[in-house]
């Protein structure tokens, strides 16, 4: 009988066989247990990676970091300290990587995961703890593969003879770490904010562009210094260390760009119905 | 077990859902049926903690599923098959999923094997599925925290008749033992083929509920024989109405036993006897969608 249906099947499978009598159902004997927060965290790193998007924009961001080293070899036949391999792989790093932070609020929502990811795990405060906590990792996985990929155009530009000192400057490598995983966050907070993938990344993008336009504006010239981020964290890869009145610049962006957009994510996340 | 208690969902002025109560008892499969958009979906959400509910309640397991701890293993869900990231491999998915629920990643391929999805279709990446294999993707999914209830918005859209056989032998199988199993659909053969009892809502209501038997039982008998004259005369000599049928044959209100037994008594040979065609529910349905019915046939 079943081959009789299954010649005007479109789509016939073993399976459609397969459940007969005496068949039974594979059961589990983990016991249940909690969601635990570092599973969450685990799972949310990885699908910041696991799509083909994922996958492409990593392998993009390598070899953008690569042509980046590659050209800093070639001027002045690469005779730079290793400050200056550090800012050339991760100045690209910085302006992409808050891509896939924003990308991993608003994809749950353009390719429908939330339901998914909020069936299984309802408390949904605690997925975007998780996501929090893996875009930070994800910033700091970042920095090290810069500092790596800076030293090993470092060491090349050794070989030929480089005459610069090195110069590690310890204060440059905490202000790059403390910028990139600023930026993921504040990509992650405007995904959230919008929890529209091309609203975000467009609004993310234009807005360094679009604030110096307050410079133009005698009145707005001092609010200017202390709210565009890209302003307030260029210090950071000065390699000196802050001082209090950059501190606060700093800090009173961070409230805006990233604390504000946060907040209204968070509470947009929290109430949202997940269709 | 799954109870809904009075719920309501309202969107400003408009009402989804009003005042559904039902209970999807353990060891049965529960039909959910209404015409698109008739409620079956949202209340389903609400079930399952994605929608808030305006009033009223609705328990998994006694229980809202909100508070269930790592709610995977104890109810598994799929209300739409097509919302999985369309980058993603399906045994990614299933790996996502086990990883969450905290089991054994052996157990994706037991389920990739379960729903007849091969090695290789599980390397595919979802955009390359056709709405048959999401299904089944999206029921192996809910199968991996081996959970004892179901909640299954449309699982057989999409699947060829073979496809909604093996659904509903599956979905047999887990009832019997000793799972809840509730699924929707806006048709009713595939709910007569699948399930034990029917829920019928429409426009947001409960419009009749009861097992398969009792809303599908015919409400007469359709009968032939070699004298219909005589036949009629028998019967409506014991009081029960009989309408001559335009192409011969009669239309009984009595169940078929009682048919026979007067047929038998009176000496009449029968050609024919049957239950008549289940009219009601079906009537109903019809009632219900006839607005979308009109949509549909313009699509």
């Amino acid at each position: 009988m079943s081959t009789a249906v299954g010649s005007t099947a479109v789509e016939t499978r073993p399976a459609a066989e397969a459940v007969h009598k005496g068949f039974h159902l594979p059961s589990i004997d983990t016991p249940v247990s909690p969601v635990g927060f570092g599973r969450l965290v685990r799972i949310e790193t990885r699908k910041q990676v696991d799509t083909l998007a994922g996958r492409w924009f990593l392998i993009v961001m390598g070899l953008v970091v690569a042509v980046a080293i590659a050209v800093m070899l070639f001027v002045e036949q690469g005779d730079h300290s290793y400050s200056a391999y550090l800012q050339a792989s991760g100045i690209p790093l910085a302006i992409m990587l808050p891509v896939l932070g924003i990308l991993s609020a608003t994809q749950e929502w353009s390719q429908r995961t939330a339901m998914t990811t909020f069936a299984l795990e309802p408390r949904r405060g605690r997925i975007v703890a998780a996501k929090l906590t893996s875009t930070v990792l994800l910033g700091l996985a970042a920095v090290v593969v810069a500092m790596v990929l800076a030293a090993g155009g470092r060491l090349i530009a050794d070989l030929r003879g480089a005459q610069t000192p090195w110069d590690m400057d310890l204060a440059l490598i905490g202000g790059a770490t403390l910028m990139m995983v600023l930026f993921v966050l504040q990509g992650l907070a405007f995904g959230l904010a919008f929890l529209n993938t091309p609203a975000a990344i467009v609004t993310y993008f234009a807005l360094p562009t679009l604030l110096p336009l307050m410079t133009l504006v005698s009145w707005l010239q001092t609010a200017y210094q202390w709210i565009d981020l890209s302003v307030t964290t260029a210090p950071l890869t000065m390699g000196d260390a802050l001082t209090g009145e950059q501190w606060a610049k700093l800090a009173v962006s961070v409230a805006l760009w990233i604390g504000v957009p946060l907040v209204i994510g968070v509470w947009r996340v929290l109430r949202r119905e997940v269709k | 077990m799954i109870q809904v208690q009075n719920l309501v969902t309202k969107y400003g002025d408009f009402t989804a859902v009003d005042d559904v109560s039902f209970t999807a008892e353990a060891g049965r499969v529960t039909g959910f049926l209404g015409p698109n958009g008739a409620g079956k979906s949202t209340t389903m959400r609400v079930m399952t903690g994605l929608t808030p509910a305006t009033a009223g309640t609705a328990t998994v397991l006694g229980t809202p599923y909100a508070n269930l701890t790592n709610p995977g293993r104890h109810v598994g869900v799929l209300l739409d098959a097509s919302a999985q990231h369309a980058g993603r491999t399906g045994r990614e998915i299933l790996t996502l999923g086990a990883m969450t629920l905290g089991i054994d990643n052996r157990r994706v391929d037991q389920m990739l094997e379960v729903v007849g999805l091969t090695q290789k279709e599980s390397k595919r990446r979802v955009r390359n599925y056709s709405l048959g294999m999401r299904q089944r993707l999206g029921l192996a999914h809910a199968l991996l925290g081996d959970p004892k209830v179901l909640i299954l918005d449309e699982p057989a859209n999409g699947l060829d008749p073979a496809g909604i056989r093996w659904m509903r032998d599956l979905l047999g199988t887990f009832a019997d033992e000793g799972g809840t199993v509730l699924l929707s659909s806006h048709l009713l053969h595939e709910i007569e083929r699948i399930a034990d009892d029917i829920v019928v809502i429409g426009r947001g209501r409960i419009v009749a509920q009861g097992t398969k038997e009792e809303l599908l039982r015919p409400s007469g008998s359709m009968v032939r024989s070699i004298d219909d004259q005589k036949l009629q005369a028998a019967l409506v000599a014991e009081g029960i109405e009989v309408t001559q049928m335009p192409g011969g044959g009669l239309s009984v209100d009595a169940d078929t036993p009682r048919v026979g037994s007067i047929a038998f008594s009176a000496g009449l040979m029968l050609t024919e006897l049957r239950g008549a065609d289940s009219q009601g529910l079906e009537e109903m349905f019809l009632t219900l969608t006839s607005d979308d019915a009109r949509q549909e046939a313009a699509a």
